[in-house]
């Protein structure tokens, strides 16, 4: 079998908190965590809230430094960000005094693209997120799911090679944020890039996944690991699709249930 | 049923083709805006004047003071005291602009720029700028360069503090997506952090000129230097000449609202206001 395109070995992460006034403490947000990725895969990672799932996101896109680890993507190590990788963030972060096409350069420009193929790969793209006639408005006049849709469109025009998504719907409303799954798995079928998605939602990783990794809570540990063996096209209502949520939701409330348990016996 | 959603949204957010030049109307409401207000006061000056309730020679009525005005305008004596005042502004803020900004951006990117300079900056900030002016002209002598230096180191003090902050404020989230994007170093510099900051850093110019402005009145008046219009109303004060003063300090404020509401207030409606990077009220 062909090497997995992204391996993630033993990593860790401590954040070294500035209190103020010469005061400093850490937290562990990452605690030896290993996952693998494979070619043109779609795989979530899903762990309740502040369990560190951004965090590693981070460190997988080069944007923040791992305490110990080892990331490694197509068999390089990453140690800071890159072309190779796009990012789609929660709150957008699209640069509010560009517009939307030059939003979408951005990247380009920057990987030295020629100018001269900037319009077809934009038109392409922004067809792609269904905005063709959008590319001259200024982001603020954007409703909050069209933004993100710049921001998936943004993160693919340059190719990168992994596409990393952090909670990219939790801002949005539950029907757009349905459509936009949909969006996201046609682009996937036709781009066929190899995407890592982050949530909390458990409905939204049965609907995208090829594989759902579970975290546990802070310090955030791989605790299991599930392939969604469903057809696609995937339907929310289908007797299968609910056992799997079924399970997973199970899962994540006997791994809390059991951490509280834990944490209770180390009580003073 | 996303369907019909996503039809909805796009009509909400649609009209893509952005309003491009104003309408003569905005002009006109604009200026009405912003004329009305001021025309209230000028009437109620012109009735209490009249009434006499001041001495006319301390409070004189406002027909009195354009007439004077208009003379002096005749005469060619304004036109030159308001060009040499505001040559001094523009050249002394222009100067504190490029070193303030400059500053400003290295102490947000830079710990060690930042530990140098900001115990000298909150030092010399608390210091009114006239208060060195005799200093200056200790340096430099009643000459045009102490006007300047004082109101370029004035200037600079607010530019550098402003730009400074909106930098150290700009939101993770835009510099990690730069990062992600491929821009490092000058790139990330001047793609992402100083248009960020921009807002900040206007904030910076406005505060920047109005406190230069207030100086530069003072020091003229202080050195004596022969021209411009804080000498004018200082000189009329020897002749009692009080519709020269006057005429002299609207002249001022005619002037400063000119520079905030037209120059200051264009540019930020050609670049934050435009990328929606301003609250609307
Ligand atoms: N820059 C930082 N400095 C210090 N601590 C941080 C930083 N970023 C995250 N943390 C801490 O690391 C832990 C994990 O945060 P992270 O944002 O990765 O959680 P998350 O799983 O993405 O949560 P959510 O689902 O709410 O987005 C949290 O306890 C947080 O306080
Ligand atoms: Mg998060």
């Amino acid at each position: 079998m062909a090497r997995p395109k992204l391996i993630v070995r033993d990593l860790s992460k401590v954040f070294t908190i500035d209190e103020g006034f010469g005061k400093f403490s850490s937290i562990t947000a990452i605690d030896n965590v290993g996952l693998e990725v494979n070619e043109g895969e779609l795989v979530t990672l899903i762990g309740p809230s502040g369990c560190g799932k951004s965090t590693l996101l981070m460190i997988l896109a080069g944007l923040y430094d791992k305490t110990s680890g080892e990331v490694v993507l197509d068999g390089t190590p990453i140690n800071g960000p890159g072309l190779d990788r796009g990012v789609v963030f929660q709150e957008f972060a699209l640069f509010p005094w560009l517009t939307v096409r030059n939003n979408i350069c951005f990247g380009l420009k920057n990987k030295g693209i020629p100018a001269g193929e900037h319009d077809r790969i934009v038109r392409h793209y922004l067809k792609m997120v269904k905005l063709e006639e959008f590319e001259k408005i200024y982001p603020h006049r954007l409703s909050g799911g069209m933004k993100q849709r710049v921001g998936i469109a943004r993160a693919l025009a340059y190719s990168p090679e992994l596409l990393l998504m952090d909670e990219p719907f939790g801002a949005l409303d539950a029907q757009t944020r349905t459509s936009l799954q949909q969006m996201l798995v046609d682009i996937w079928a036709q781009t066929k890039k190899t995407i890592l998605f982050v949530t909390h939602s458990v409905r939204e990783a049965v609907f995208l996944s090829d594989r759902i990794v579970v975290l546990s809570r802070r310090p955030s540990k791989v605790r299991a690991i599930i392939e969604v063996k469903l057809p696609r096209p995937r339907s929310r209502l289908s007797e299968p699709f609910l056992r799997y949520e079924e399970e997973l939701e199970e899962l994540i409330a006997r791994e809390l249930a059991e951490e509280g348990a834990e944490r209770g016996a180390h009580a003073p | 049923m996303a369907r019909a959603t996503e039809a909805t949204i796009s009509r909400e957010g649609g009209e893509p083709q952005a309003r491009s030049r104003a309408a003569p109307s905005y002009y006109l409401s604009a200026f009405l805006d912003n004329f009305i207000p001021l025309a209230f006061v000028l009437i109620l000056w012109e009735v209490v004047a009249r009434l006499e309730i001041i001495h006319p020679a301390l409070f004189p009525t406002i027909t009195e003071i354009f007439a004077k005005m208009w003379e002096l305008t005749l005469e060619g004596i304004f036109l030159r005291d308001v060009l040499h005042s505001l040559a001094r502004l523009l050249s002394s803020v222009f100067f504190a602009m490029i070193v303030g900004t400059a500053c400003g951006l290295l102490m947000g990117t830079s710990r060690w720029a930042e530990k140098i300079i900001i115990p000298p900056l909150n030092f010399f900030l608390a210091i009114p700028g006239i208060a060195i002016f005799p200093i200056v002209i200790l340096w430099f002598g009643l000459t045009e360069k102490a006007i300047v230096f004082t109101l370029a180191f004035e200037a600079s003090l607010s530019i550098m503090l402003n730009t400074w902050g909106g930098v150290k404020s700009v939101d993770a989230s835009l510099i990690n997506a730069g990062r992600a994007l491929g821009a490092d170093g000058y790139r990330l510099f001047y793609k992402v952090l100083i248009p960020a900051a921009l807002p900040a850093i206007i904030t910076g110019y406005r505060q920047g000129f109005s406190r230069a402005w207030r100086i530069l009145v003072a020091g003229e008046m202080l050195a004596s230097i022969g021209t411009g219009i804080g000498f004018r109303i200082f000189e009329a004060r020897a002749f009692l000449a009080s519709d020269v003063m006057y005429a002299g300090v609207i002249v001022i404020g005619v002037l400063g609202f000119l520079l905030e509401r037209v120059a200051l207030r264009s540019l930020e409606i050609f670049t934050v206001q435009r990328w929606g990077m301003l609250r609307e009220l």
